[in-house]
């Protein structure tokens, strides 16, 4: 656990850290300037893993390791004219009460990192040594104990990416032994793609292929297929997305032109486990490249770096 | 786990907890599943892909202060005990023969709007003349014929075909005898209990008034078999009435006398904690040595799957236990 001071916090915020804070509603908290909600003290690099044990004569067995929500206890300092700092006090505290009130976390970001938080508790007091300050110490409350950096990348459909390359993309020549890294642009037409899950853990990810597509739509990571016997019209896009706390109809599912979404589980081959995570490390994808597809990478970390 | 609906097709996977029973007719064949992310569809039931574990849902339950739905049903087993079998029109009994799968077919044909499939297959099993007890339900009547043969009653679901219905497969399959693997040597909980105290004589009383009452004696002897021949005298005989004045016949009468008999008899038990790796089926066959050189082989009769906070969790139950 690391417990910031002021001092280090800032000296994070100008070096190494961008934190901001933004509500479900999209409203964002520069949480390292006065002007918005000044960070004064919090521990985000706390971690802890819990143990499910079996007792033997001597020690335990492990079964597995579990992980609680998380809780951040954070102080917020505020100042300028009184005036100020209660409008800023307001905007905060409706903006994490809304997100309550919504069922619908807002986000703690460090650099691209975020942890998906509710402010359950907060109290507000002028601070001791003047009139000048105003503290609010709270507590976040992170059901998924997890920072996460996504990664995106777009694939478009190989007679239209002759002179493109997939973003973010870390690409070897096949001819190479390709672990090492290699600054090397995607070739196009190439229907193997390499990519990095930058986590100790697998990861979760969202794939959005986009219509028309004939018969079926169909990828391989890792040698793993994720196939469903669908055709997308031109302007469809189906989604796929391994996390399990989005809701049922919403794993895999059409976005039709109206608007309107198709849950499509029910067409996944007899064969294919849709939502099988991506192993830790480096990957690679496959597929026929007819369709443009974006594959956003959901890497998770305990702390945020 | 994967959830459907009631047309048994398939609308989504979950990760939840659930309990579920599955076994022969006097086991509850029901599960237990709650969810807190299930708001968005209308789930009909559930399976695990390749397994028997799965079910109907008819019982929902959501509580204002709860986020979670209680969702509970009968299993797929659980939906052929509550059959009757009854004797064909014209006749007292039920009788059937032919090849294993094509009498259960028979016996199922389309009485569950056709979720089942029996196989098609031919089973290895020709059974001739088999006699159905009076009034068993489905489950016990099929149960009970495939594992007088070394049989048992496979059920499995899968997905065959995209946006089709899920496949229940039934079929009847050679029951494997697991013997020789179950024992303290290989660290497998096991437990044996020798009880003594039963009867070994029973009086059954059909039809008819005071001496005009049938009466038959049925006894059994230290093998656990059943005749009319007495094997226990004196101190040691143990004698049990038993009231069956509804008997239909004097089959009937000895029929359920020796099936009341075994049950109340003198004997010994085993049981067992099965590895967490190993996965036995319904109806098979558990050999087990006691202490005293006596060896047990009885079928698997109940099977209780659980997923607690994302740990599996599988408890057997052998018959007799």
């Amino acid at each position: 656990m690391i417990e910031n001071s002021s001092a280090v916090c800032e000296i994070w915020g100008l070096i190494l850290a961008n934190l901001r804070y933004v509500s479900s509603s999209n409203v964002s908290f520069d949480l390292l300037s006065f002007d918005a909600a000044k960070l004064q003290k919090a521990n985000f690099h706390k971690v802890a893993w819990g143990t499910e044990t079996v007792k033997k004569q001597f020690g335990t067995t492990i079964n597995r390791f579990t992980k609680q929500p998380q809780t951040f206890s954070v102080t917020f300092k505020f100042k300028g004219d009184p005036a100020k700092r209660k409008e800023q006090i307001d905007k905060l505290i409706f903006q994490t009460e809304k997100d309550i009130a919504d069922m619908n976390p807002g986000r703690l970001y460090w650099n691209d990192q975020y942890i998906s938080v509710y402010l359950i508790e907060h109290s507000t007091y002028p601070e001791d040594s003047g009139m000048n300050y105003t503290i609010t110490e709270g507590k976040f409350y992170a059901p998924f104990p997890f920072w996460i950096e996504e990664k995106t990348i777009i694939i478009k459909p190989s007679e239209e990416s002759s002179s493109e390359y997939p973003e973010n993309v870390k690409a070897f020549p096949e001819w190479r032994d390709w672990v090492y890294p290699y600054d090397y642009a995607y070739p196009y037409a190439r229907n193997i793609i390499y990519f990095d899950a930058d986590s100790a853990l697998p990861s979760d990810f969202r794939a959005a292929a986009y219509g028309p597509v004939l018969n079926y739509v169909n990828f391989f990571i890792d040698g793993h297929e994720y196939k469903v016997n669908y055709e997308l019209r031109d302007g469809q896009v189906m989604f796929i997305d391994t996390r399990d706390f989005i809701p049922i109809s919403e794993r895999c599912y059409v976005l039709n032109e109206n608007g309107t979404k198709t849950n499509v589980f029910d067409y996944r081959s007899p064969d294919s486990t849709l939502f099988e995570k991506i192993p830790a490390g480096n990957a690679q994808m496959n597929y026929s490249r007819a369709f443009r597809l974006d594959l956003t990478i959901f890497q998770e970390r305990s702390a945020p770096i | 786990m994967i959830i459907i609906d009631s047309e048994l097709h398939e609308l989504g996977e979950i990760e939840t907890d659930v309990d579920v029973e599955i076994g022969s007719a006097d086991s509850t064949n029901d599960f237990e599943l709650t969810n807190a992310t299930m708001q968005d569809i209308h789930p009909g039931g559930f399976y695990i892909p390749g397994t028997e574990i799965g079910g109907l849902i008819d019982y929902t339950k959501d509580r204002a202060d709860q986020d979670y739905t209680v969702l509970r049903g009968y299993t797929w087993r659980g939906l052929l005990a509550m059959r009757t079998l009854m004797p064909p029109a014209g006749s007292n009994y039920l009788v059937v023969s032919g090849d294993a799968n094509a009498i259960i077919s028979t016996i199922i044909g389309n009485d569950f709007d056709g979720i089942f499939t029996v196989s098609s297959e031919v089973s290895g099993l020709t059974i001739t003349s088999y006699q159905m007890p009076l009034y068993i339900n489905m489950l016990d009547g099929i149960e009970g014929m495939l594992e007088k043969y070394g049989y048992r009653l496979k059920i499995s679901a899968t997905k065959v075909e995209s946006n089709e219905p899920i496949q229940i497969l039934i079929e009847a399959v050679e029951a494997t005898l697991i013997a020789g693997t179950f024992n303290e040597d290989n660290g497998i909980p096991m437990s044996f209990e020798i009880n003594n105290m039963g009867y070994n004589h029973i009086i059954c009383a059909g039809q008819g008034e005071l001496q005009n009452r049938m009466i038959r004696h049925l006894y059994i002897d230290e093998n656990g078999d059943v005749s009319t021949t007495q094997y226990y005298t004196g101190l040691e005989e143990r004698q049990y009435f038993y009231d069956y004045a509804s008997a239909q016949s004097e089959d009937d009468l000895i029929d359920n006398g020796r099936k009341k008999l075994l049950e109340i008899a003198s004997h010994k038990t085993l049981s067992m904690q099965a590895p967490k790796d190993y996965t036995l089926q319904i109806g098979d066959l558990i050999r087990g040595s006691f202490p005293d050189g006596t060896v047990i082989v009885s079928p698997i009769v109940k099977k209780i799957f659980k997923i607690d906070d994302g740990i599996e969790k599988t408890e057997y139950k052998i018959k007799g236990e």
